[in-house]
């Protein structure tokens, strides 16, 4: 009798939310960032991913992305497109709160896309708004009002769109709904300087923030309101720590969640015999080597396939990865949903490279194992950014395959805004730069600036594929840009590293998935 | 010599200003921008150049270099490009920081190289003597870097009796007396790393001096008369020998405020090093000049501050016109 008693009272307990549903839970949990965020926890303006842990954490959005990369509901329940496709109507969660106790509407949501668009927004525009209605007149101050975004009532918002625009969801699911009540007090000239604001972030999501130490850590309390049920731990803290330091203070207890940094089986094991656990997933960004199809050594694809084919991608997964990583063929992630299966593979054949070298005119004419043409050498700068270990080991691999063909490679190092800023650059010609870029589901940038390179193809595919929501025109255009980008070859699409997690001895339930790492954090645990 | 160090202050003045249009042509002709990590792949470079017009960075270098200079004689500094917040804000915030770290690894130094320093000038070519400079040589040899894992791995995860990195433990919010007892025990490895390349260094100054006044007349005298060794070496050996390690420590001030860099990111302590190197790498501009400023401006009293401590200290340079 006493111990039904007990677990009715239990369990009334729980209903009513006096006890956590387990009671056995800790009440912090310790994730490792690498670098400091700059503070700027505002859903359109960050530009970090440090930022962005914080803001995805504080901040939610209207869906998220499943392991399938399909949106998912959050503060959109539900949506459906007009007859002709080009108007997109959410329904929005009811009975949302902002962390200040306002009420979340409608108002919201639109404030936070129109002002993307209007004419002092303090950042570079996202693709997102190019494509509303109105915008032009909009963002250039002739208009007042933004046809492309309207509330329709307190739960209700439409977007409509020059064309039908099936990417509107890769948009929602990257940028947060900020409160408009906070943010449409300060002029948005002022945006980026408004650090009051800017760094005490109020949203609807999971966490509240409660103070951001700079360089030290972040730390989040949870909100016991959240739409999505009370969040299982009370504290998070996202402590700035250091590639080399964090494997330490896994081990010694003082992190509980780390990214992994290396793959070499050595280090796998140190964590394994400490007692930690690796979670493992695709990864979701690529390594890519640009070339300049200005250039003229590299304005013929076949130099460019044949470039592709002499590098033996493989055996930098195998080596620098140590396998724990995937090879590509186009602007996409293999596991995205129009991921052609008939791509050329760009098999490692250094004597198919020779061939197709030889096709476009560079041969061997002196014997000094340098290709030639015309009386030039053929010489190929290789730049590459300091600060991803991989990346700069993969480049004398390179350097050895291109070699191996006849190329004559240098490698030139450089920090990393150096580097960026020779492919931002249309102005700055270069041979090949290694660089990285992270997936986004749903976007295919039909933007070919780091290569300088246009073709009527392909923005035909591209004009088609962002005009349409009909998923049979989606797979036919998208699958053939892809593999048009796979043909053309301007850039080498090198690796794909896995990414992973080490997990401490407390932590007792983890999820997440690829492009979606704080998803799942109001189920995250450590024990007691 | 009131005269002699006016002149030294007004001096600094031009070569204030000389340091900040070396240092804003430097940063400025390096390729990059600031907006270069700011912006998404597939903006335009069109708009990128509208951004930096907007932000008044494709103006000439001298225009740019004018309006920073009017600003930063008025005492604004400018805000942060990347963080958005007054550039005098973020340095005072991690001045504290930097200047505990660096506090603790001067005091660490002078308590160990003084008394180490003197020994092994006074018994010279002995079994301590060689360790000693033995030793030395290594410290000075080993990389901050290397040695900074080294002592995390030793003392940190192998003896579990110091944490790893960062200032205070996360989460734990301690008050009072326990808070400074965290603080202190994460002093200790990144002001022990700082201070042992120090220590090494002083040392062998240190060692150099003894040696060459332990030999000169008057100390000889000194001892010989039979007063007691100790009332000998305090007074007279040391005060003399200590001489020039006051330019030499004076100088280590600036160096540990700006080289604490690498040891700062490896344990996490949030100073002006890790401020400097992120402004560096994101191209943040008026950040950086600040902190070059700041600096400048500490090494500038440092070197005042060693001349004055040196004229007070030897009377020739004080009656010296």
């Amino acid at each position: 009798m006493k111990k039904i008693l007990t677990s009715l009272f239990l369990s009334a307990a729980v209903a009513f939310g006096t006890i956590p549903a387990h009671a056995e839970d800790g009440d912090l949990i310790r994730y490792a960032i690498w670098s400091n965020p700059k503070g700027t926890f505002h859903p359109t303006l960050y530009f970090t991913d440090y930022d962005r842990a914080v803001i995805f954490s504080v901040f939610s959005r209207l869906v998220t992305l499943d392991e399938k990369q399909n949106p998912q509901p959050s503060l959109a329940e539900s949506w459906d497109y007009s007859e002709d496709g080009r108007t997109l109507t959410l329904h929005l969660r009811k009975g949302v709160k902002w962390h200040d106790g306002q009420p979340f509407t409608a108002e919201d949501v639109a404030y936070t896309y129109q002002t993307e668009a209007a004419p002092d927004f303090p950042r570079d525009r996202s693709p997102f708004v190019k494509y509303l209605e109105g915008f032009e007149d909009y963002s250039a101050g002739k208009s007042d009002i933004l046809p492309g975004i309207r509330v329709v009532d307190d739960v209700t918002v439409a977007f409509t769109f020059k064309a039908p625009y099936a990417a509107a969801f890769s948009h929602f699911a990257d940028k947060p709904v900020l409160a408009k009540h906070i943010w449409d007090k300060i002029s948005l000239k002022t945006w980026n300087e408004a650090s009051e604001a800017l760094r005490n972030p109020v949203g609807t999501g999971p966490y509240k923030f409660v103070e951001f130490k700079p360089d030290q850590y972040v730390r989040l309390e949870r909100n016991d309101d959240y739409f999505g049920g009370q969040p299982r731990t009370k504290t998070i803290i996202f402590r700035i720590s250091n590639t080399q330091t964090a494997q330490s203070e896994l081990i010694n207890g003082e992190l509980d969640i780390a990214e992994i940094s290396s793959w070499n089986e050595r280090d796998l094991q140190t964590y394994r015999d400490a007692g930690l656990r690796i979670v493992e997933q695709p990864g979701t960004s690529g390594q890519y080597l640009p070339f300049d199809t200005r250039n003229p050594k590299l304005s013929d694809k076949r130099v460019r396939q044949a470039i592709i084919h002499a590098i033996n991608r493989q055996a930098i997964v195998d080596r620098l990865l140590f396998g724990h990583g995937a090879i590509f063929n186009t602007n996409a992630h293999p596991d995205s949903p129009y991921y052609p299966a008939d791509l050329d593979p760009y098999a490692y054949d250094p004597q198919k490279a020779r061939e197709l070298l030889a096709e476009a005119g560079w041969k061997d004419s002196d014997g000094d194992g340098i290709l030639d043409r015309d009386g030039q050498k053929f010489v190929f700068t290789l730049n590459y950014p300091t600060g991803n270990r991989t990346r700069e080991l993969s480049a004398p691999i390179i350097q050895q395959n291109l070699k191996a063909v006849g190329i004559e490679t240098e490698l030139v190092s450089a920090d990393f805004n150096t580097t960026l800023a020779i492919l931002q650059d249309p102005e700055c010609s270069f041979d090949g730069v290694l660089m990285g870029g992270t997936f986004r589901p749903g976007i295919y940038d039909n933007n070919f600036w780091w290569e300088r390179f246009t073709s009527p193809d392909l923005t035909g595919y591209a004009d088609a594929f962002n005009s349409s929501v009909d998923p049979g025109v989606l797979r036919e255009n998208i699958g053939a840009w892809l593999k048009g980008v796979n043909d053309e070859a301007i850039r080498v699409w090198l690796y794909i590293p896995n990414q992973g997690y080490v997990l401490g001895p407390k932590v007792t339930d983890y999820q997440s998935h690829p492009y979606e790492p704080f998803a799942g954090i109001q189920n995250w645990a450590v024990s007691r | 010599m009131l005269r002699h160090l006016l002149r030294r202050v007004l001096i600094a003045i031009p070569v204030l200003f000389g340091i900040s249009l070396v240092v804003y042509l430097l940063v400025n002709l390096q390729p990059g921008d600031p907006f270069v990590g700011m912006v998404g792949p597939e903006t335009t470079p069109a708009e990128k150049a509208e951004l930096l017009r907007r932000y008044g960075y494709d103006d000439p270098l001298v225009v740019q270099y004018l309006r920073w200079l009017t600003r930063a004689l008025a005492g604004d500094l400018g805000y942060s490009l990347q963080q958005g917040r007054p550039v005098t804000a973020l340095i005072g915030e991690r001045l504290g920081n930097t200047g505990l770290l660096a506090g603790a690894a001067l005091v660490l130094t002078l308590v160990v190289a003084l008394p180490l320093g003197l020994f092994v000038g006074l018994r010279r070519n002995g079994g301590v003597d060689l360790a000693v400079s033995v030793l030395s040589f290594v410290l000075v040899s080993v990389p901050a870097f290397f040695l900074s894992m080294l002592l995390i791995k030793v003392f940190a995860v192998d003896l579990r009796l110091l944490p790893t990195a960062g200032v205070t433990t996360i989460g734990a919010d301690y008050h009072g007396f326990a808070h400074l007892r965290d603080v202190a025990l994460h002093l200790v490895l990144p002001a022990s790393v700082l201070a042992l390349g120090n220590i090494a260094v002083l040392n062998r100054y240190l060692r150099a001096s003894v040696s060459e006044l332990v030999d000169q007349d008057f100390i000889r005298a000194l001892f010989g008369r039979g007063i007691p060794r100790r009332r000998v070496i305090a007074p007279h050996l040391l005060r003399n020998a200590a001489r020039p390690l006051i330019t030499i420590v004076s100088l280590e001030i600036p160096a540990l405020l700006s080289s604490a860099l690498l040891t700062e990111t490896i344990f996490n302590w949030p100073g002006i090093g890790r401020l400097s190197f992120e402004a560096v790498q994101g191209r943040d501009y008026p950040l950086l000049m600040g902190i070059v400023l700041f600096l400048a401006v500490v090494t500038l009293a440092c070197n005042l501050l060693a001349d004055v401590l040196y004229a007070l200290v030897d009377p020739r340079v004080r009656l010296a016109p």
